[in-house]
């Protein structure tokens, strides 16, 4: 049971961290995965990051963003 | 060749700003990257002209990434690629990861089988075996000691699914691993990863860790007296060791070679005690089956093959990446609707299903449900995930060859059948492309096909002349072509091709006299420019560069 409550707490205080991360700032999410870094992702992220300097925003680097849209 | 391996919009980026609707950018090169960041970042003035689409809610000028055609279509196992840090556990944990193995805990083996039975789900890496038999085989072996392995050694030649999954979500995979050895009762799980897949390996071990901070790995797992250690093994990239028998060798420090079935290695399997080998994509059902529950999960596909599947899309085709669909979506679904058909407006000729071991499926069978038993009807199969399209420029004769050469590479040379068989397939087909087939050779080529698959103990061998049976079969007016006429239809194979210029649409430009690499084209300034056949070594570069000025290289057959 104890491990149950653990986990529901655990998982509760990562929902409001990850909501709070989006809800009050602005946060770039960078497809950073072999085939995004390949086709040059960090060089993307490097000049947003600093073109914003003094922006506040969260730059997030996450796996594939390859949808086919 | 033609397999390009970045999904077609990379590099992407999202922008999320608070309480309004997300956009996605792609080819977000140094420029965009400025422009997105000036105008939408700082300013809130989104860019529809380098926008892929808005996810919650309108952007006027953006089509809502949703309500595309091709992402209505499909169905995502892989949800959070994309939307979360896969470095961080806790964006996992808020997307409900680990619920899946929490569930498991409360219950019992039996009940974890049944649930997992009852959800249809079926084996992801290639022969589609069920998933719930193999870890029942293994419970029934009545061993204390089982051990659970994760197949990720992904060798295809344009497959990227297991690396996408292991980069963006390794922790889907790393929860269908504690559930599969929480059933089958292992105390030890090892992963198997190819070492060329350095991201892959750096975030699954980032993930391990966190696994223990957070006491999801180690002893007596969040309280329940469950104990389990993952291991990742790095392998060498050998094909061949994606064969469970092979695999589980290369594990124990052997030579990557199979051995023969039986024993299965669900009764004497890793250090001879009973194994279960799942790749990684069923790891990352077997969560979703436990999360989401086997009801909703068995409502997508078909009656006997269940779930999503998710294919690298690559070759010939508009739009190139990574796609997941219910199983039961036609080949003609994927291709046109999804990835937006034949890229320069060309013709479509065949798609490769299935890898190297896989079959060439034509035109006239593009409404093909992508499903177990429809595949191998048409003589191909699921393998791990290889979508390779390809047009009218392509030569099947070639692509058979091609696929053969790659087999014949990774053949690990311990059945004389696949050692010798492969190679004398592969001669043959050489031959035929550099125009000195003989016409008894289609009467051979078959025959030592057979023997191959008779005769080999492992699914590479077992598979090895698929590529070639199946462009038999579909494309045999190719081969006659080759060997009869001394043509390539598709005026794809060198030597029956010469290049020339037509006097009549040079202009003299010197274009190609500049791009040639060797120096064959000769002519001067405003005049007809001349091709020295005999220095050609027929590279396509003249071709390429004057189809997009006079056209004036003429491709055409020797005859």
């Amino acid at each position: 049971m104890g491990s149950i409550m653990k986990f529901e707490e655990m998982v509760q205080q990562e929902k409001k961290d990850y909501t709070l991360l989006f809800s009050d700032k602005t946060a770039v999410l960078v497809g950073s995965a072999t085939c995004g870094n390949s086709a040059g992702a960090q060089t993307a992220k490097d000049i947003i990051r600093s073109e914003l300097s003094d922006f506040e925003c969260e730059i997030i680097d996450v796996g594939c963003i390859g949808l086919l849209c | 060749m033609w397999v390009v391996l970045v999904c077609y919009a990379e590099p992407i980026v999202m922008v999320l700003k608070p309480q309004e609707p997300s956009v996605i950018y792609g080819n977000v090169t140094k420029k965009v990257a400025r422009k997105i960041t000036r105008s939408h970042i700082m300013q809130d003035t989104p860019l529809p002209d380098y926008a892929l689409g808005s996810w919650g809610g309108e952007i006027e000028g953006i089509i809502p990434l949703f309500e595309q055609k091709s992402m209505k279509m499909q169905e995502r196992r892989l949800r959070n690629c994309g939307f979360i840090d896969p470095t961080n556990i806790g964006h996992y944990l808020a997307q409900g990861g680990y619920s899946g193995f929490m569930r498991a805990l409360k219950m019992e083996s039996s009940e974890i089988i049944e649930e997992i039975k009852k959800s249809g789900l079926r084996g992801r890496g290639g022969a589609g075996f069920p998933t719930w038999m193999k870890w029942q085989f293994c419970l029934d072996s009545g061993k204390k000691t089982n051990y659970l392995v994760c197949n990720a050694d992904e060798g295809e030649p344009g497959a990227i699914v297991n690396r996408s999954l292991l980069e963006s979500d390794p922790h889907s995979v790393l929860e269908g691993i504690l559930i599969a050895a929480k059933t089958i009762r292992a105390k030890k799980a090892y992963l198997y990863c190819r070492a060329e897949y350095p991201l892959a390996l750096e975030r699954l071990k980032t993930a391990i860790k966190e696994m223990k901070e957070r006491g999801f790995l180690g002893k007596n797992i969040m309280g329940s007296g469950f104990n389990l250690e993952i291991l990742i093994k790095e392998g060498a990239g050998a094909f061949v060791c994606g064969e469970e028998t092979a695999l589980l060798a290369s594990i124990e420090g052997e030579r990557g070679t199979p051995r023969t079935r039986p024993p299965f290695p669900t009764t004497e399997g890793l250090f001879g005690k009973p194994t279960v080998i799942n790749n990684v994509e069923t790891m990352a059902s077997v969560t979703q089956v436990m999360q989401q529950g086997a009801e909703k999960y068995s409502q997508m596909g078909t009656k006997e093959s269940k779930g999503t599947k998710t294919f690298s899309l690559v070759g010939q085709v508009k739009k190139t990446g990574l796609i997941e669909v219910p199983l039961g979506t036609t080949l003609r679904e994927v291709i046109f609707d999804i990835g937006g058909g034949i890229l320069d407006e060309g013709e479509f000729k065949s798609v490769q299903i299935g890898g190297p071991s896989g079959g060439c499926v034509p035109v006239q069978l593009l409404d093909t449900p992508i499903d177990y038993s429809s595949l191998l009807e048409v003589g191909a199969m699921m393998g791990s995930g290889g979508l390779v399209v390809m047009d009218h420029s392509t030569c099947m004769v070639e692509v058979a060859r091609y696929f053969l050469e790659f087999i014949q590479k990774e053949s690990c040379g311990k059945c004389v059948p696949c050692r010798l068989g492969t190679k004398q397939m592969l001669d043959i087909l050489t031959v035929i492309t550099v125009d000195k087939g003989k016409k008894k050779d289609l009467d051979v080529l078959p025959e030592l096909a057979e023997a191959v698959k008779l005769g080999s103990l492992c699914g590479l061998g077992q598979s090895a002349p698929n590529p070639i049976l199946t462009t038999m079969r579909f494309f045999m007016e190719e081969y006659q072509s080759h060997i009869e006429d001394g043509i390539c239809p598709a005026r794809d194979c060198k030597e029956f091709i010469t290049y020339t210029i037509d006097s009549e649409t040079c202009d003299g430009c010197m274009g190609c006299i500049k791009s040639c690499p060797v120096g064959a084209i000769s002519g001067k300034k405003d005049k007809v420019h001349i091709i020295d056949t005999l220095k050609c070594v027929k590279c396509g570069t003249c071709l390429d560069l004057c189809k997009k000025k006079k056209n004036a290289v003429i491709l055409a057959n020797n005859c």
